[in-house]
């Protein structure tokens, strides 16, 4: 197994309010899992600790990339992720965005629009390479952070309520995209949500967060 | 791939050396000067604080202070508040004209405002000469060099912040709390027990910021020669005592806490109130109030901002006189923006960094409140500070022998503003954004550059131009710093002040209040121009 | 599309920033190095700076030294200049002290902060402007008179115990004897007439409701105006009512025989101790205590009074020599400033 994520007995809260309590989980290479449970009830929050944003107040996380074994905070864009707000730079061009991501990791310039331009096409927004965010409509907006987050080619990919903004056919394109990416480059899905009827599309693991009691 | 801790390290440093930054400038003048009034010869002795707090002066001094800040928070809020309804509320014709030419006041420097109300409560100015007329034969006009004519003063300085807190609280008040509000009931009382409640607490915090300003402002209570704690902090008594001076700052301290307190337990929770986005309300102001409410409005400018600056313009004709005044004060011109637009930079920097560095937690909490003390312990008594930690030999006496010094009274006393203006910034910053660009394996710093800079642009104008302003027209912490042979407008203008307002102190006046206008105007276009993204940067 | 140019506008408006800074930073630093070439000499000065201006250029015309100076700002003149002499004590900045009064300069005195000088230009002049010890000198007084508004005064008063007169109540007006040479006044006062003496004076101005105005400026305006009958101010604001034509006189109170004299209080001049340019301090200081800076401040509109006997001054300034001043020592003034500040404060103005 070249990736797996492991959480063991995860605890994390807010000031009083407790989040999660003693949660554990393990994803392996290639798996796609959705966390479903009502809002507020933590799946945000194991996707942060996944990610490295926060660290958890009792437990550990573990990514496994390769045959080592990291504690995160990573962030080295092994772990990409979409947030549920999307959290496109507004001052940024959508071409910029890709750009900003790649530079820092070796790649000449010329590299690095190339490497742009097909991401761009890939999520089919070739023509808007040039618009800033606030120019563009919720799918496009959808589909730019995606790209944001396959800029690095990561091993594992989190997503944050990643079908609240779109319709039905957006939904499907999406589904259909995200199925063809876990098969090619087996990489590995983590998806928050509060509808699971909204994935069932993806073949994968269903976990229920529970609320801590 | 470069290694995701390292940028751990650099930023730790950083944030030290913001807090080394902050420690040096802000908390060790003032230190050095407690640790020096509280050890006499290797010894801890209270003495001078006991003797100083406990005498009876010291309560009539604190009566005296709480009486003119009590009083100009007060008067401030009555002038202040129904403006601010009226611009926001009863959305008066002409607002942004309005609402630039009502900020004036509180941009220019007390003490010119000081001056322009003593010509014009003078026997020969506009309000001298009607109250003359007013009054029975034989009764005293009333002085400007008085307890109500500080207060007079300070009120019509800095009601601004009042009306602006109104501005910003009606900004985000939910129209929708009204129109479930309009629903049940009549349309007058909506007003009363709903619109005004909710934002109540924004308008009194205005108030409480006038409050603690007119307690610390030293220069309208020295030109007017009404005695409160600043005043005698810089006189210190005959004796020079400073420790005596020192002591005296623990009631300001005290007052200040009290304030924050009050404002951190009381006000703060209710602000929370507020939580609507900014959007056009309909109309629900029938066209009389709105046209009293615009009256109103003028009327205000016309007292607060036309006639002093006409009094003043009518004392300094002939016009050659501000021929004179270029010649004889060129050099404090150049002085005076010199040292502005070093503070500014300094303290916008500084501001930025520890925004950008610290965010929200505890460590940012702290060290805001570490800002506040250089400027609660009023400005002579930092500048003594200052003297006393600066002027020493090697690399602090070539500071303490240059403008430097100038700068850094300039940005101990207003880091607090400058802190907190980027630190609503942050606040208003959508903290995914950073985070988005942590994921992807860019650095902090490089985010922090990339990211939180470009949109914080508009507070880092915003903190800029305020700094600037408030560099200009400093006076309180620098008049006891500025080096030999060097002259800022401020000090300049106060020197010639206490000879009475003559053609030549009007004019120099107005070209000071020009300056000033004309960077306050530079900055709140620029921030005009683009205030608009912070809504897309949401 | 104004989207597109708006964050193009915001990284201009920092580079904006950046360049005037930057351009500052660079003037800043010319300034810095531009500096120290000329020999200076550095005074504080707590005479007006329209007076002693002009003074001072004169001697870096005559010299080639320049004089750098500080002015004091402040109403209740020379505290915030002698708190920063003070603070400065264990690294001078000062090399000249010139003060518009006597009180302050003592006070530095003994606080250990000034040097004694014997200057060579001092030598005519009379050893009761003089301090024993050398520690300041001083030059060009102010005397403390009596102004008068000529249109409602026939018989001008002749004594400040005039003040405690009943016709002349609620009618006449004095400085608050906090600041400046009205506090010097009380000070005086007290030394002449003792403590009892002293505060039943004090107590019976209060009881004949004497007005009590912010400054002797304001006195002179006053009185001027007609507001109030007479009034105690100096000799410098006094000539500016006469010179602007209005209806008021002045003349110097106690001048009988057996009377107690005015009040004639000297400019004083003093180096500072550890000063950084002790040779062109002394220059300076010889140059303000020669006759013709005595001269050249008589003749203008403050006609500081010469007390050099050398310096011949216009008819309109009074000469010292003619003058009964007060049989008081300024070091005997300077012990009681304190206490009567105190007396004043507490029971003189409730």
């Amino acid at each position: 197994m070249t990736h797996r994520i492991e959480i063991r007995a995860v605890s994390k809260s807010y000031g009083p309010r407790p989040i999660l309590t003693k949660y554990s989980l393990e994803v392996g290479e290639g798996e796609c899992v959705t966390l479903c449970g009502p809002s507020g009830i933590g799946k945000t929050t194991l996707l942060r600790l996944i990610a490295g944003l926060e660290l958890p107040d009792a437990g550990e996380v573990r990514i496994h990339l390769d045959g080592l074994e990291h504690t995160p905070p990573l962030l080295d864009g092994a772990v990409g992720m979409v947030f549920q707000d999307l959290a496109l730079w507004p001052h940024m061009r959508a071409a910029r965005h890709l750009d900003f991501v790649l530079r820092g990791r070796g790649l000449s310039r010329a590299q690095r629009r190339q490497r742009a331009a097909s991401l761009l096409s890939t999520v089919d927004l070739s023509a808007l390479a040039r618009s800033f965010p606030h120019q563009m409509s919720g799918g496009e907006q959808q589909r730019l952070a995606f790209a944001r987050a396959m800029a690095t080619a990561p091993r594992i990919l989190l997503l944050d309520e990643p079908f609240s903004n779109l319709d039905v056919t957006l939904r499907g394109r999406l589904v259909e995209g995200l199925r063809r990416l876990q098969r090619e480059q087996s990489l590995t899905i983590v998806i928050a949500t509060h509808d699971p009827e909204e994935v069932s599309a993806l073949t994968g693991r269903i976990e229920y967060v529970a609320n801590p009691s | 791939m470069r290694h995701p801790r390292t940028d751990v390290h650099t930023r730790r440093a950083a944030s030290l050396l913001v807090w080394a930054a902050v420690l040096v400038m802000a908390v060790l003048p003032v230190a050095i000067l407690f640790v020096r009034a509280i050890v006499v010869e290797g010894q801890v002795n209270l003495d001078s604080f006991r003797s100083v707090l406990f005498s009876t002066r010291q309560w009539r001094l604190l009566a005296n202070s709480v009486l003119v800040a009590g009083g100009a928070a007060c008067l401030a809020t009555l002038l202040g508040a129904p403006a601010g309804y009226a611009l926001a509320y009863a959305r008066v014709p002409a607002r942004r004209l309005l609402t630039a030419l009502l900020a004036i006041p509180a941009l220019l420097p007390p003490y010119v405002l000081a001056t322009a109300w003593a010509v014009m409560l003078g026997a020969n100015g506009v309000l001298g000469s009607w109250l003359g007329a007013l009054l029975p034969l034989g009764q005293a006009r009333p002085s400007p060099f008085s307890v109500p004519g500080t207060i007079l003063v300070l009120a019509f300085t800095y009601y601004p912040l009042v009306t602006f807190a109104a501005v910003a609280a009606l900004s985000r008040f939910d129209g929708r709390l009204e129109e479930a509000a309009l629903l049940t009931g009549a349309r007058a009382r909506v007003f009363r027990s709903v619109v005004v409640p909710l934002t109540l607490p924004s308008v009194l915090t205005g108030a409480l910021s006038v409050f603690v300003l007119a307690l610390l402002n030293f220069s309208v209570p020295s030109l007017l020669q009404v005695n409160t704690y600043p005043v005698e902090l810089y006189a210190s008594s005959a004796t020079y005592d400073f420790a005596a001076a020192t002591a005296q700052s623990l009631p300001l301290l005290a007052l200040c806490l009290i304030a924050l307190s009050a404002w951190a337990v009381v006000l703060r929770p209710r602000n929370a109130w507020l939580t609507g986005a900014r959007r056009e309300r309909s109309l629900r102001v029938s066209p009389r109030v709105r046209a009293w409410a615009a009256a109103g409005c003028w009327g205000l400018v016309l007292l607060s901002v036309f006639a002093p600056l006409a009094s003043l313009f009518v004392r300094s004709l002939p016009l050659r006189t501000y021929l004179s005044v270029w010649e004889t004060a060129r050099g404090e011109f150049g002085t005076s923006l010199l040292v502005g637009v070093l503070s500014a930079t300094l303290l916008a920097g500084l501001a930025f960094l520890q925004s950008a560095l610290l965010g929200k937690g505890r460590q940012a909490a702290v060290l805001m409140l570490v800002e506040l003390l250089p400027f609660a312990v009023t400005g002579p008594l930092l500048s003594l500070g200052l003297i006393a930690l600066w002027n020493r030999d090697g690399l602090p006496g070539l500071v303490y022998d240059s403008l430097a010094i100038v700068v850094l009274a300039c940005g101990a006393r207003y880091l607090f503003i400058a802190a907190g203006i980027l630190a609503a910034g942050g606040q208003r910053m959508n903290p995914r954004l950073h985070e988005a660009a942590r994921v992807q394996g860019i650095s902090w710093w490089r985010a922090m550059f990339g990211i939180t800079l470009p949109l914080q642009v508009p507070f880092l104008v915003a903190c800029w131009g305020l700094a600037f302003v408030l560099a200009v027209g400093e006076l309180d912490a620098t008049v006891l710093v500025c080096p030999p042979g060097k002259t800022t407008l401020a000090i300049r203008l106060f020197t010639l002040m206490h000879y009475g307002p003559d053609a030549y102190v009007a004019a120099l006046s107005l070209m000071t209040a020009l300056v000033i206008l004309c960077a306050g105007a530079c900055a709140a276009w620029a921030y005009g121009r683009i205030g608009n993204t912070r809504d897309a940067s949401h | 599309m104004k989207g597109l140019s708006m964050f193009k506008e915001h990284r201009s408006y920092m580079r904006g920033i950046l360049l005037v800074t930057a351009c500052a930073a660079t003037l800043f630093l010319a300034h810095g190095c531009a500096r120290e070439k000329a020999p200076a000499v550095v005074v504080y000065t707590a005479l007006d700076e329209m007076y002693s201006q002009p003074i001072l250029s004169a001697f870096t015309e005559q010299t080639g030294i320049r004089v750098l100076p500080v002015y004091d700002t402040e109403a209740s003149k020379t505290t915030g200049m002698v708190s920063r002499l003070v603070a400065e004590r264990d690294r001078p900045r000062a090399d000249v002290f010139w003060n518009n009064e006597t009180a302050q300069t003592i006070v530095l005195k003994n606080k250990g902060i000034l040097e004694a000088y014997r200057s060579p230009s001092a030598e005519s002049i009379p050893d009761a402007f003089k301090d024993p010890e050398g520690f300041w000198t001083g030059f060009a007084a102010r005397g403390r008179v009596i102004i008068y508004n000529t249109d409602l005064v026939k018989v001008p008063p002749s004594s400040i115990r005039d003040l405690l007169k009943p016709e002349w109540a609620g009618r006449a007006a004095i400085a608050k004897p906090l600041f400046g040479t009205t506090a010097t006044h009380a000070a005086a006062l007290f030394a002449a007439w003792g403590d009892g003496e002293a505060k039943a004076f004090f107590h019976g101005l209060k009881d004949n409701q004497i007005a009590v105005l912010a400054g002797n400026a304001t006195v002179r305006d006053q009185v001027a105006a007609g507001e109030y009958a007479w009034g105690l101010t100096d000799t410098d604001d006094a000539n500016g009512a006469v010179e602007d034509g209005r209806p008021a006189k002045w003349l110097y109170p106690d001048q009988g025989p057996d009377g107690l004299g005015t009040l004639v209080i000297p400019n004083t001049v003093a180096l500072v101790k550890g000063a950084p340019h002790p040779d062109a301090a002394q220059k300076l200081i010889d140059y303000l205590l020669s006759p013709q800076v005595e001269e050249a401040l008589s003749k203008m509109r403050s006609i500081q009074i010469p007390l050099n006997p050398n310096v011949v001054a216009s008819e309109r300034v009074p000469k010292v020599s003619d003058t009964r001043t007060m049989a008081v020592t300024f070091d005997e003034i300077a012990a009681r400033m304190e206490s009567t500040a105190v007396f004043v404060k507490e029971e003189f103005l409730q």
